[in-house]
């Protein structure tokens, strides 16, 4: 309401009002709050994808290599510097899963008696962007799959992959239905955990076993009748 | 008679003299996403501004300019689906918006009582929203940024606190539409501060 007789307490009011906005406009400066995230297990990221469509239940058998192949962008010409440490704990945490699932493992691979599943696990070894699939192990009794063929892996159509060294993969090849013809072998289910291999810290061995545990969680449409 | 004629001239006085020509004012936000923002932030803002002005075209009527800030943020750690299969990991989510907005005002003011202590008021806003979102999981990070039309209706009110001086509650709904391939968005904001009548 107006009050002309109080023109140095209207100057006054106004200032206060002006105060007040400069006072919110400097809180403008925490106007963007950042993650509380600060150690590196915060940063883990594990993640699935698998066919839809697929019944997992229709295997029985997996064979895997003792293995971890070590994939890095071609025109990088550095050692190879991953450290291998933890390759023992990386098969056996994944075989106890499968094994849980009700999979059974197949010591030897036999060409007349094939497995269902071909257990392959990787690992990045240097940063890399590809939409290929960077290693082509040879599946023993089934011959080389090498250049030329394409892995069919599930979840979007165009996934691209961005690979942070010391990222795990662990890829579930359907070997019995490669497609000769069109040069496919399906991937029914693909998990990766980002980063975690390239962490030489003391507690990094259960930070590895705790996120493939939490792959083969995250996915209960994986096992066998009998293992789930 | 005279009694009916010092009525008269009463009212024709009052509604001469205008009771208000401008306003200023600045207030902190607490703001509450809903419906998918809610989905996507289900959390409280305690970091939101705003300044504005208004200038009277009569007693009730007031067009003006506003400016507000609101950021929501959400952290937690779980699983998620993603097209084709989940995810795990540490998740933090934000959204930052800046709207620019025009308003109009309908102020229940009183002319017969200049020192009326409370001044209910309806508003309705529409302008230009700025809007950030972050969406970090794990060390990915994915950042979008876009304008969006919104629509923003208010009810609040003025309370004299002395003189020129008024406490400023409103509460307004904000809904910035879809833009392109960026979501719509809805929030609504508890504003108190202090404004500047004259």
């Amino acid at each position: 309401m107006k009050h002309s007789g109080f023109s140095k307490l209207k100057f006054l009011s106004a200032g206060a009002v002006a105060s007040a906005g400069v006072v919110l406009l400097l809180l403008l400066c925490s106007c963007y709050p950042s993650s509380d995230f600060n150690s590196v297990a915060d940063y883990d990221v594990v993640l699935t994808l698998y066919d839809k469509e697929q019944d997992f239940n229709e295997y029985v058998t997996y064979y895997m290599e003792d293995t971890v192949y070590h994939y890095r962008d071609p025109e990088d010409t550095s050692d190879d510097n991953l450290s291998r440490a933890h390759d023992a704990l990386i098969i056996a945490t994944i075989k106890s899963n499968m094994n849980d699932l009700g999979y059974q493992f197949k010591a030897d691979a036999d060409s007349a008696d094939p497995s269902d599943l071909y257990i392959v696990v990787g690992a990045s070894s240097s940063d890399w962007y590809s939409v290929w699939y960077p290693y082509y192990p040879s599946y023993p009794g089934w011959g080389w799959w090498g250049p030329g063929w394409w892995w069919g892996y599930p979840g979007p159509p165009q996934v691209s992959y961005a690979y942070t060294t010391g990222t795990l993969s662990i890829d579930m090849w359907d070997a019995k239905n490669a497609d000769e013809d069109y040069e496919i072998v399906p991937v029914p289910w693909a998990a990766t955990v980002n980063g975690i291999l390239n962490d030489k810290s003391a507690g990094v061995g259960n930070r590895i076993e705790d996120s493939i545990n939490q792959a083969f969680a995250q996915s209960p449409y994986l096992g066998t009748s009998e293992g789930r | 008679m005279k009694y009916v004629l010092a009525i008269l001239l009463l009212l024709a006085l009052s509604s001469s003299a205008q009771a208000f020509s401008s306003m200023g004012g600045a207030t902190y936000n607490v703001s509450f996403a809903l419906g998918d923002t809610r989905e996507f932030i289900d959390a409280v803002s305690w970091r939101g501004w705003n300044l504005e002005g208004r200038w009277f075209h009569n007693d009730n009527l007031s067009f003006g300019l506003s400016w507000h800030w609101t950021t929501l943020h959400e952290q937690e750690t779980g699983t998620w689906p993603v097209e084709g299969g989940h995810v795990t990991g540490g998740q933090f989510r934000r959204i930052s918006t800046s709207p620019f907005l025009v308003n109009t005002h309908w102020h229940f003011v009183n002319t017969r009582d200049r020192y009326q202590k409370y001044i209910p008021y309806l508003g309705m806003g529409l302008g230009a929203y700025w809007i950030e979102t972050r969406h970090e999981i794990g060390v990915f990070a994915f950042e979008d940024r876009n304008w969006h039309f919104g629509l923003a209706p208010e009810a609040g009110m003025f309370v004299n606190l002395k003189f020129e001086t008024y406490l400023m509650v409103t509460l307004r709904y904000n809904y910035a539409f879809k833009s392109g391939s960026a979501e719509s968005m809805q929030y609504v904001a508890l504003m108190v501060g202090l404004a500047y009548l004259e």
